[in-house]
């Protein structure tokens, strides 16, 4: 059995050759070569960045982009897209802070109020792109003003402040060395690479990503999973904004504007592709880390920002075109 | 190099990562042959084909056309020389007339603007030659899928073809216009061009061509004269081993049983099918025929559940019962049963996916634990499913986009062996598959009918429908003309329903 073999003399699977052939070819090497070589370039340039409180400090900028990056990481893979996490941070945002703030409501349960109410975002987000058979990118696209604006409504155009104390720890305190943030990314980082990795529904999710009609013929229910995986995705951007309004110890309906284009440019980074069906959970967390240590080093070198924005695009591009031509 | 000689092919070598495609091949088309080439999947046509047609490089050796030595870089460069490919995918707008098509490219101009009548004159000429008589506006997508490919071959001689490469080209075509077809192929014959045929049919195989290569694992076997070789020959060389006449692929000790486990009835579905009433017993092998357009796909996916039919019942085991969707609830899961879908790749395969997946999606169900995939389990149920199938892969870690057709087909099958379904649904289970892996895929029919698993399958090859099925409908226009019994098995009058009005 088998597919036909070359003769050993020519074996790559013995050879040095065949070795670093094989090593080259690891799908994702490239991302994790321009991380090193980020990493090194900016060692190099300022004595401030190689030291272990600006990693943490990296880590924690990082944090919010990085848990929204891997609940958008299940929705590209299955052939979506969802473009109204940013809205959905900012409305779970202000729904805390309204609620702590003027109806007095205790601080863990608002939060969860606003959580559930991104998971509510993503769960209307599934349906319209299931049931009503609109393409995701036009439903998110319509949601992501819609819920942009339903924040606005909340907060009539204020800004909430003046929470108790408490409502700060979140976003700021720390466990141990680690701040709250980071230890929720990695948490979900780690159940989610379970989720993707070795339960049926994330088989189901690369199915669908790959091959839809296939999926559909082959007994997977789709509309199903569609949906839960817009859930996801609002739920992560739920617990985004969550975070957020409490770093901020303000609910305002403005932010969080954009943050759908760099959870998205980690997750190209990462290697999803935008098609669906192909992408590693690990790379978008190194796709996240190339981000936040290329703002952190520009920032430590002192780059104006608008510069910044330029080189951030130019980065992606490189790396995206540099991994596709290795593959070629 | 031999002046009678259109192409020939001196030690053509070809590597992939990990595999020798071609080894040292040569053999020689002349000018005015039909020229077939076969083998199993994965002995290397593609790869050949591709290499003249400028798509790949050859790592070795040396190709000759008419007499030159050229480097063909690219396809443009093979079409310049004379190289035509008429392929599925056609290079026809379907969207513009025939005369259009024609000139697409090398269009008639009077002062500078488009002279469409001239256009017309000429493109209706050029089939008139082939005593082929047409209205040179038709819109092409309008026409037949053989008259397409017609169309795509004459435009292709306005450039001064040469040789044109037909890979599978009688796939979508019914029996009445594969005969069109030859006819054309024989006058183009006469022209002295070249047509390297590449096909699993035998049968046209033996109709058609003058000279037939046999490739076997990437090597050269030899040439022969059609009119010098038998069909069971041929396949001997091809693969080395001896193949039953297609008759004993019955199994007359299956006996299906009588009890009746599924009625149709009365299915109506938009226009394409108008009351189709029929019932399937236990282990039975159903087989569908009829020309392409007869409604054999549609009443398959409205049987699985994928299409919602506007009228009729399907009842299962007698008891459960499942009318049209419309406003009402589903009675039975639709996915009760398997189906094997004709376009592999668009609706059966997750191409970028793995063997090991692409297998075992249909099951997990079976082999999770609160949905956590176990994948000692898993990779047991794919170890057996290609054990039992004979799939020829590198590792199930392998990607099935570069499996064969007829390995990609076997991975579909395995998908519903471990699923535990009553009922196989397959369209065109064995199109494009060489006749070894048909064999397997027979074989695999008749094991699951054994297991008391009822199949119902369609297929436009008449003989194969004859050969393997315990009854045989026939669909003509969205109804089922005749129902017949394997004792009452007539080829004549079978063909005589599936092309007579």
């Amino acid at each position: 059995m088998g597919g036909q073999q070359t003769d050993s003399s020519q074996d790559e699977r013995f050879s040095f050759r065949g070795s670093v052939k094989r090593v080259l070819l690891i799908e994702s090497i490239g991302i994790y070569v321009f991380l090193v070589a980020l990493i090194a370039l900016f060692a190099l340039m300022t004595s401030a960045f190689l030291t272990f409180d600006n990693f943490i400090v990296i880590l924690r900028q990082v944090s919010i982009i990085g848990i929204c990056a891997f609940g958008e990481t299940f929705v590209v893979v299955a052939g979506g897209i969802d473009l109204s996490i940013g809205s959905i941070v900012a409305l779970s945002g202000v729904i805390a802070a309204s609620l702590t703030k003027f109806l007095h409501v205790p601080i863990p349960l608002a939060f969860i109020s606003g959580i559930a109410a991104g998971s509510l975002c993503g769960f209307l987000n599934g349906t319209l792109s299931t049931r009503a058979k609109i393409p995701p990118i036009i439903v998110t696209l319509g949601t992501l003003t819609i819920i942009r604006g339903l924040a606005f409504i909340i907060v009539g155009g204020h800004t909430v402040f003046g929470m108790p104390v408490n409502y700060r720890v979140l976003g700021r305190n720390y466990i141990g060395f680690i701040p709250i943030p980071v230890l929720i990314m990695i948490i979900i980082f780690t159940v989610f690479f379970v989720i993707l990795n070795k339960l049926s529904f994330g088989r189901y999710v690369y199915a669908i990503g790959s091959n839809e009609e296939a999926a559909v013929i082959s007994g997977v229910n789709v509309n199903r999973i569609k949906t839960v995986v817009f859930v996801l995705s609002g739920l992560m951007a739920g617990i985004g904004g969550a975070i957020l309004t409490s770093r901020l110890d303000s609910g305002q309906a403005a932010t969080a504007q954009g943050l759908e284009l760099d959870v998205l440019t980690a997750v190209v980074l990462g290697g999803v592709s935008i098609a669906g069906g192909k992408g590693r959970l690990e790379t978008v967390f190194v796709g996240v880390l190339i981000i936040g240590i290329l703002a952190n080093g520009m920032i430590l070198l002192n780059i104006q920002h608008f510069y910044q924005l330029v080189i951030k695009g130019v980065v992606l591009l490189l790396a995206v075109g540099l991994d596709t031509m290795r593959k070629r | 190099m031999n002046k009678e000689n259109l192409i020939e092919f001196r030690n053509i070598t070809k590597r992939f990562p990990g595999v020798v495609a071609l080894k040292d091949v040569s053999f020689e088309i002349k000018k005015g042959e039909v020229h077939a080439l076969v083998g199993e999947n994965g002995a290397g046509k593609s790869t050949l084909i591709k290499i003249l047609s400028g798509v790949e490089q050859k790592d070795e050796g040396r190709v000759f056309v008419d007499g030159e030595e050229p480097y063909i870089k690219n396809p443009k460069d093979a079409f310049n020389l004379g190289v035509s490919c008429i392929y599925q995918e056609l290079p026809l707008a379907p969207s513009l007339s025939i005369a259009d098509n024609i000139f697409l490219g090398q269009e008639i101009k009077k002062y500078g603007f488009l002279n469409k009548a001239q256009q017309n004159r000429v493109a209706a000429e050029s089939f008139k030659e082939f005593d082929l008589d047409i209205n040179p506006k038709t819109v092409v997508e309008k026409l037949s899928v053989s008259m397409q490919q017609i169309t795509a071959i004459i435009k292709s001689m306005m450039k001064e073809a040469k040789v044109f490469i037909m890979d599978e080209p009688t796939g979508t075509l019914g029996e009445h216009e594969v005969e069109r077809l030859f006819d054309f192929i024989a006058k183009i014959k006469k022209k002295n061009i070249s047509v390297l045929y590449i096909s699993h049919r035998m049968d046209e195989i033996f109709g058609i061509a003058d000279r037939v290569t046999v490739l076997k694992d990437g090597q050269f076997m030899g040439t022969r004269e059609v009119s010098r070789i038998t069909k069971s020959e041929l396949i001997t060389m091809m693969s080395g081993k001896n193949i039953h006449d297609a008759s004993l692929v019955y199994d007359p000790d299956r006996d299906a049983s009588m009890e009746t486990m599924l009625e149709i009835s009365n299915l109506c579905y938009k226009d394409l099918l108008k009351g189709i009433s029929f019932s399937v017993r236990k282990g039975e092998i159903f087989g569908l025929t009829g020309l392409v357009g007869a409604g054999k796909t549609e009443l398959l996916k409205c049987v699985f559940g994928l299409y919602d039919f506007d009228e009729g019942e399907i009842i299962l085991h007698g008891k459960e019962r499942r009318g049209s969707r419309r406003g009402k609830k589903t009675a039975f899961d639709s996915f009760v049963f398997g189906f094997v879908p004709e376009d592999r790749k668009r609706e059966g395969l997750f191409l970028n996916l793995n063997i090991s997946q692409n297998i075992s999606i249909s099951s997990l169900k079976f082999l999770s634990r609160f949905s956590y995939i176990i994948r000692r389990k898993e990779v047991g149920l794919v170890e057996k499913s290609v054990n039992a199938l004979d799939i020829k892969m590198s590792s199930l870690g392998q990607q099935v986009q570069f499996l064969s057709g007829g390995n990609q087909q076997k991975v579909i099958l395995s998908r519903w062996l471990s699923s535990k379904k009553i009922l196989l649904l397959m369209d065109e289970p064995t199109r494009g598959i060489d006749v070894l892996a048909k064999t397997e895929i027979y074989k695999l029919m008749n094991k699951l009918s054994r297991e008391g698993i009822s199949i119902i399958f369609s297929s436009s090859d008449v003989s194969e429908v004859l050969s393997i099925s315990d009854r045989v409908a026939v669909m003509r226009n969205g109804e089922i003309i005749d129902i017949f019994e394997r004792k009452d098995f007539d080829k004549e009058k079978v063909l005589h329903d599936v092309l007579i009005d």
